[in-house]
């Protein structure tokens, strides 16, 4: 069910009319359980059950982990509980990859070797719920986190169906304290989750989908076009990832506040970020957050040197991009990133020790320079980070016909020579066919968009929603959900992070 | 890009930007607004519905729309006039240029005489047939009615993606009966129908954005084709000139896509009672049809199987023994670099068959008739 389909409408239509219904704070809870667990189920109820046996063991460890003082005793639960649910994404997301990739290892090295496909499917929203465990689970043993005692509590932290496909990563601390809490009617807040749900509806079906359009052509066949079709293609798709993964969250945070809950942000404005650093605490942020804190600073995080702090540094990177999903060149595109974090480290150490350069950057145009380069730095990795998502999309879906006993030909799509193909087209001028579409829907689109960054980046959107009489404000948000859903070029189209 | 009241503190988890403004002041704006906007969406919607049934018929269907206008605008014209129209394919699409058909009978004294082209994408007999019924419930009569019969679609052992391609939104309420009953393979027509009714801005959105901004769309959605065709219903086709290369790979894509009907062709489904039916309603209503069976390339010719063929052939000997309709056998009439794929025309090609259908076929069929100089 995605969140822009007429299914999720109607179902979210029934559990929001039935969750305000109930006066019964425990009934509502079990709603919302039974909801999410319908949720889950419509795409595989097998797959639902196996989430609820990981969250019921995760629940377990956690009182246990609680009610122990036995330091190796915690160790353990705790190194249980990591090799469970690591084990487990490993299992379903990475071990067709893995065996792939030993194979085609062997064979560069002459040894013939034919290793077996597994039969899995891969359960969407894996790797999402799988870090929120292990934040709990960590939370609790470092007595950051009491280990929730209702059960249905945690069942729900972890299968809220807002949060349970593609986040944000949320952590317990925040989430927990706001099932117990009572929920009233408030029609400011529903306002708010209105806002969110149409602005990620809007983002969805008007931008990211319309991007899609650019986009897909020239990445799935780079060789057939030429140097301003490949700068379009980069720049749409930066503009459709943006407002595909935002839109997602959007909604997610618009259906949340629907139901009386608050989730963690997820997007600021990521584009305006002027280094890559802080583009990384503008995107994704409940995931950069949560390598932050449970993968950054545990391998030791800046405190042992500049040496040990841009090795962890590529570390985090590099393993964040592997969570993105089974290709080489995710794994390549998180050590880009982490490369470009060191070298801002680095640059940034160098300018210091030069208040004029220093100053000078932090000019407009100097910022503006800084913006310039960071969104250049960023499309580079889109490049890398759209072609591997192609290639592990293909390849999954090969390998899954391959398990279930079909003869199937050699991988047709490299994301290592697409991008290739791309970046040199990027940087060396070469004719070719442009898309077919008319640039004129692409820069209508990036206008629309800069305009809505301007506004916001000056706060305009509150002060508008102040001054705005009622009947206005309601005539614009049936506007913008018109406007989302006329011009909106597809249908069903997947958001990109449900791959992950 | 962010909503205007999006909360900013991470670490107050249920802490919202509203919390600190006073109570019933915010509340009353943002209930009046909330009901404002679905009051103005669901009125919107259904002011849409009812224009879409109404005065915006061309929003339903713009490509039938588009040619019937045009039809309409032509049998308004003043005097007696012979006129024929053809309902087919994207074949009939391209290939019949109304004009020089029209020309070959203005030479023959038949001054202004009507060669409609009612060809539309994807249409096989079943959407002939509702064309038809469309055309006679409007009141648009022509004098002669031919009918392109695409061969491959009168296969019945594979599902043809005209039962699919037809959109229920696309239909009237009362067309429904007819396509349950032609095609009672797909199930859910009435529900389909009615799902496609409560947001109308959404089911009908490439119409609206084909009347509104056609560049916007993607070409395969697009439904503006017909706005720029001639008077005749004629429009020039959307490729570029026809090179080896892309001759060669039009002709591999048609290949793939027709093997599809053609591997094993069983002649049967849906589309054999659908031409019976649309027969049977000429014979009813007095109108005299022909079959036309549309030029094809030698290439394309060479992919029918002796037995398929035979089978094609044999149906249409029934039809031209039950129903008395004269067949036209068109499939060699153009050579083949007058097409782009094999079995579409270029526009020389179609001038080509057009003449000639006027002067072979339509001349003699309208010879009986008063020529318009007497």
């Amino acid at each position: 069910m995605l969140f822009c389909s007429r299914e999720f409408l109607v179902f979210f239509a029934g559990v929001f009319a039935l969750y305000w219904l109930l006066p019964w704070p425990r009934a509502r809870v079990a709603l919302l359980l039974a909801a999410s667990f319908a949720f889950y189920a419509s795409w595989n109820w097998k797959l639902a059950v196996l989430i609820c046996a990981t969250t019921a063991a995760d629940y377990l460890v956690a009182r246990a982990l609680d009610a122990a003082a036995a330091p190796r005793l915690r160790k353990g639960l705790l190194a249980g509980s990591l090799v469970m649910n690591l084990g487990l994404l490993c299992y379903f997301k990475y071990a067709n990859f893995f065996l792939q990739s030993v194979e085609e290892a062997l064979h560069a090295a002459g040894a013939s070797a034919s290793l077996p496909v597994l039969r899995v499917i891969l359960p969407v929203g894996i790797s999402f719920y799988t870090f929120e465990a292990i934040n709990y689970t960590v939370d609790v043993y470092r007595r950051r986190a009491p280990a929730e005692k209702n059960f249905a509590h945690f069942m729900l932290f972890i299968l809220f169906f807002p949060h349970l496909i593609a986040g944000p990563i949320v952590r317990a601390r925040d989430f927990l304290p706001q099932i117990g809490r009572r929920k009233r009617w408030d029609w400011a807040r529903m306002q708010l989750g209105v806002q969110f749900f149409l602005m990620g509806l809007f983002k969805k079906l008007a931008i990211a989908d319309r991007m899609a359009l650019y986009s897909d052509p020239v990445f799935q066949n780079p060789e057939a076009y030429g140097s301003a079709a490949a700068w379009l293609a980069t720049l749409a798709f930066a503009l459709r990832i943006y407002c595909d993964f935002s839109g997602y969250t959007d909604m997610a945070l618009g259906s949340a506040h629907l139901l009386g809950y608050k989730l963690a942000r997820n997007f600021n404005m990521p584009y305006l970020a002027a280094n890559v650093a802080d583009f990384w605490r503008r995107w994704h942020i409940s995931l950069s957050s949560w390598l932050r804190d449970y993968l950054f600073i545990p391998l030791g995080g800046s405190r042992g040197g500049e040496w040990r702090t841009c090795r962890n540094l590529l570390v985090t990177m590099t393993l964040g991009g592997l969570w993105h999903g089974v290709s080489w060149m995710f794994v390549v595109w998180g050590l880009l990133h982490g490369t470009f974090l060191v070298l801002h480290r680095l640059f940034r150490a160098f300018c210091e020790a030069r208040p004029r350069l220093d100053a000078l950057l932090r000019t407009p145009p100097g910022t503006a320079l800084r913006v310039t380069a960071t969104f250049l730095g960023v499309c580079l990795g889109w490049v890398l980070f759209f072609t591997a998502s192609i290639e592990a999309e293909t390849e999954t879906a090969r390998l899954n016909r391959a398990a279930a006993g079909e003869v199937v030909s050699e991988p047709a799509y490299s994301a290592a020579r697409a991008s290739a193909t791309i970046i040199h087209k990027l940087l060396v001028p070469h004719d070719g066919p442009g898309t077919k579409l008319s640039p004129l829907g692409f820069w209508l689109t990036v206008a629309v968009v800069v305009l809505c960054h301007a506004v916001a980046a000056r706060g305009g959107w509150p002060r508008l929603a102040v001054r705005l009489p009622a009947p206005l404000l309601g005539c614009g948000y049936a506007a913008v959900l018109t406007l989302a859903l006329v011009v909106s070029p597809h249908i069903g189209k997947a958001f990109i992070y449900f791959q992950f | 890009m962010q909503p205007r009241t999006a909360p900013t503190r991470e670490t107050a988890p249920d802490r919202l930007p509203h919390d600190a403004l006073p109570r019933a002041p915010r509340r009353r704006p943002a209930r009046a607004a909330l009901l404002w906007a679905a009051a103005t969406f669901l009125l919107s919607q259904l002011g849409l519905a009812v224009a879409i049934e109404g005065r915006w018929a061309q929003l339903r269907d713009p490509q039938y729309t588009d040619k019937v206008e045009r039809l309409k605008c032509r049998l308004a014209e003043p005097g007696p006039r012979p006129t024929a129209v053809m309902l087919g394919s994207s074949r009939t699409v391209y290939g019949l240029r109304g004009r020089c058909a029209e020309d070959v009978l203005a030479g023959r004294g038949y001054e202004g005489a009507v060669v409609f082209n009612f060809g539309l994408p994807g249409a096989g007999p079943l959407t002939e047939l509702l064309t038809l019924r469309r055309l006679l419930a409007e009141g648009c009569r022509p004098e002669r009615l031919l009918i392109e019969v695409l061969p491959p679609v009168l296969a019945g052992q594979v599902r043809l993606p005209e039962i699919d391609g037809l959109a229920p939104e696309r239909l009237r309420h009362r067309e429904l009966a007819l396509v349950e009953r032609q095609i009672p393979e797909r199930a859910g027509w009435r529900a389909d129908w009615w799902q496609a009714w409560p947001v109308p801005c959404h089911t009908h959105r490439f119409a609206i954005m084909s009347r509104l901004a056609p560049g916007l769309l993607p070409s395969q959605v697009r439904l503006d084709w017909f706005r720029g065709a001639d008077d005749t219903g004629w429009v020039k086709p959307p490729w570029p000139d026809v090179t080896p290369e892309r001759y060669r790979a039009a002709l591999e894509r048609t290949r793939v896509e027709y093997a599809y009907y053609l591997n094993g062709f069983r002649l049967g489904g849906p589309s054999p009672p659908a031409l019976r039916e649309m027969l049977d309603l000429c014979r009813e209503e007095r109108l005299p049809a022909t079959l036309v069976l549309m030029p094809e390339g030698s290439d394309f010719r060479g992919w029918y199987s002796a037995a398929a063929w035979g089978q094609v052939e044999g149906f249409l000997a029934e039809l031209r023994a039950d129903y008395g309709v004269g067949v036209v056998d068109a499939r060699a009439w153009v050579p083949d670099e007058e097409f782009a794929d094999s079995h579409h025309l270029t526009p020389k090609g179609a001038e080509r068959f057009s003449e000639r259908l006027g002067r072979e076929v339509l001349a003699p069929q309208f010879a009986g008739r008063r020529l318009a100089s007497q």
